[in-house]
């Protein structure tokens, strides 16, 4: 398994990531109030990363080989631990100067790497061979876009900062998106793994 | 036969208007526009802001509109690109189909000028408070040059740096990290940083004012230095720079009068990121009410 991670996982898209969130996550540290739209981007980053990792460009050839699809993104999923440091660490290290609600910031880098992965391995599941680089390409500037406007900030709290915002509502979203990403995911890969049995007829004549 | 008359066909109108009626209906029915369409629409049915009016929503066309169509026509410059790879001789060479696309930027524009229109409306229906800004003597068509610019141009100039990009870096990668490095440099220099805000006019969005607050009162508003109205001229300048720019990509294109439009257009916008940094408010202004 860490061979084939080691060959298949695009290691430079994984690095620019990790290289980005914490990045951007210590602009944000800078002026909180005033920059916290760029979480916001470093959540798209995360999500990208993680689904990027799971493109497979040769997916006609590696579906014919015994490696089935759930052997192949559990060897992937390597990624996904990595994403989330580059995540966590400069939000623990910054705990300071940002708003008191980490647990929160850390269930949305894991919401949004679950969903990342679910949307990437169910269209992936249904023949797609590179769905990842498509989702990144929408996840990263649509959480940013989000993040600067904050369209129905109580309604749709996704990325809350000032004390008033609707830190509850949040966190319930995001526990929400989780949540139903892992039930996603579990069935992309349960159903991969154990295909739909035929049953054998006799011929009428025997 | 001469050069010119060799280009003439390529670019007539009976070429040219079912490219452009075909790539226009593409940028349309992209996810992420109607996406950033919908969010316009949605911010619009929300209101004004309750202290500056409008000029504290310009942020919804420039992130929905602009922001994500720098995505969107990366994608849509690529996929053309790939497409006349693979057809082996395309129909039309590529400088047809780059203004063709840059056309279909004109979609994108109608949200933002739509934006625009509701934008003027409000701010005279629902004026900014006494703590909001602008505030005192601003400058006759302050407000509607801070609108324009921050708002319908922003809807441009992104799906146009996207078409730049797409043609010159067609890496899907490349559109994306260019987006958020756009906003975290926008986010610097929106006038956070006092020595900086002389300077701020170079970028394509930036804040003339806002609640960036003072000692003491962390809310007030203040107005920034330089001349919104030059300011607007100088993001048309690097909107035709942009489209120059992806012409360039052609070989074939590379005429002597595409050679005079880019230092025509260069000229224009060095002399008006200048005359906006240089003229209008020589200072930032402090508004005298405060807010709590």
């Amino acid at each position: 398994m860490r061979t084939y991670a080691a060959a298949a996982v695009p290691w430079h898209v994984v690095a620019t990531g990790c290289v980005l969130v914490p990045g951007l996550l210590a602009l944000v540290a800078w002026r909180p109030s005033v920059v916290w739209p760029l979480q916001g981007a470093a959540l798209g980053v995360v999500g990208g990363a993680v689904a990027w990792s799971m493109d497979e460009p040769l997916a006609a050839l590696v579906d014919t080989l015994p490696r089935a699809l759930p052997w192949r993104t559990v060897a992937r999923c390597c990624v996904v631990p990595l994403v989330l440091v580059a995540w966590a660490v400069p939000l623990v290290a910054a705990r300071d100067r940002l708003p008191a609600h980490l647990p929160l910031f850390l269930l949305q880098g894991a919401g949004v790497a679950l969903v990342a992965l679910a949307v990437t391995v169910a269209l992936r599941r249904r023949g797609a061979p590179s769905p990842g680089r498509r989702v990144a390409s929408i996840a990263v500037p649509a959480a940013l876009a989000l993040a600067l406007i904050r369209p129905a900030p109580r309604r749709l709290a996704l990325f809350p900062v000032w004390p008033t915002d609707a830190w509850a509502t949040s966190a319930a979203l995001w526990s929400i998106a989780a949540a139903a990403a892992s039930l996603v995911l579990a069935g992309a890969l349960l159903r991969e793994h154990c295909p739909r049995r035929v049953p054998i007829r006799k011929p009428p004549h025997l | 036969m001469t050069a010119a008359t060799l280009e003439a066909p390529v670019l007539r109108p009976a070429v040219l208007r079912p490219l452009v009626v075909r790539e226009m209906r593409r940028y349309a029915s992209r996810p992420l526009f109607l996406v950033g369409a919908l969010l316009v629409v949605v911010s619009c049915l929300g209101g004004p802001d309750a202290v500056s009016s409008s000029l504290m929503n310009v942020v919804v066309p420039a992130a929905a509109i602009g922001l994500l169509g720098v995505v969107v026509m990366a994608s849509l410059t690529r996929r053309s690109g790939q497409l006349r790879e693979s057809a082996g001789v395309p129909p039309v060479p590529e400088r047809a189909q780059t203004v063709a696309l840059a056309w279909s930027a004109a979609v994108p524009f109608a949200v933002g000028l739509a934006w625009f229109a509701w934008a003027s409306l409000t701010y005279h229906q629902q004026p900014p408070t006494a703590a909001g800004y602008p505030f005192g003597d601003a400058p006759t068509g302050w407000a509607p040059a801070v609108l324009f610019g921050c708002g319908a141009m922003s809807t441009l100039g992104g799906p146009l740096l996207g078409l730049l990009l797409g043609r010159w870096w067609p890496r899907r990668s490349v559109a994306i990290v260019v987006s958020v490095v756009l906003v975290a440099a926008a986010i610097v220099m929106q006038g956070l940083v006092a020595p900086l805000r002389g300077v701020r006019t170079f970028m394509p969005f930036t804040y003339w004012g806002g609640p960036f607050g003072v000692e003491g009162d962390d809310m007030r508003a203040l107005m920034f230095p330089g001349s919104p109205q030059w300011w607007v001229v100088y993001l048309a300048g690097l909107c035709g720079l942009c489209v120059v720019g992806a012409l360039w990509h052609d070989p074939g294109a590379r005429s002597r009068r595409l050679r005079l439009v880019a230092l025509s257009l260069v000229v224009l916008t060095v002399v008006a990121c200048l005359l906006s940094a240089l003229t209008g408010l020589d200072h930032t202004l402090v508004n005298p009410v405060p807010t709590r």
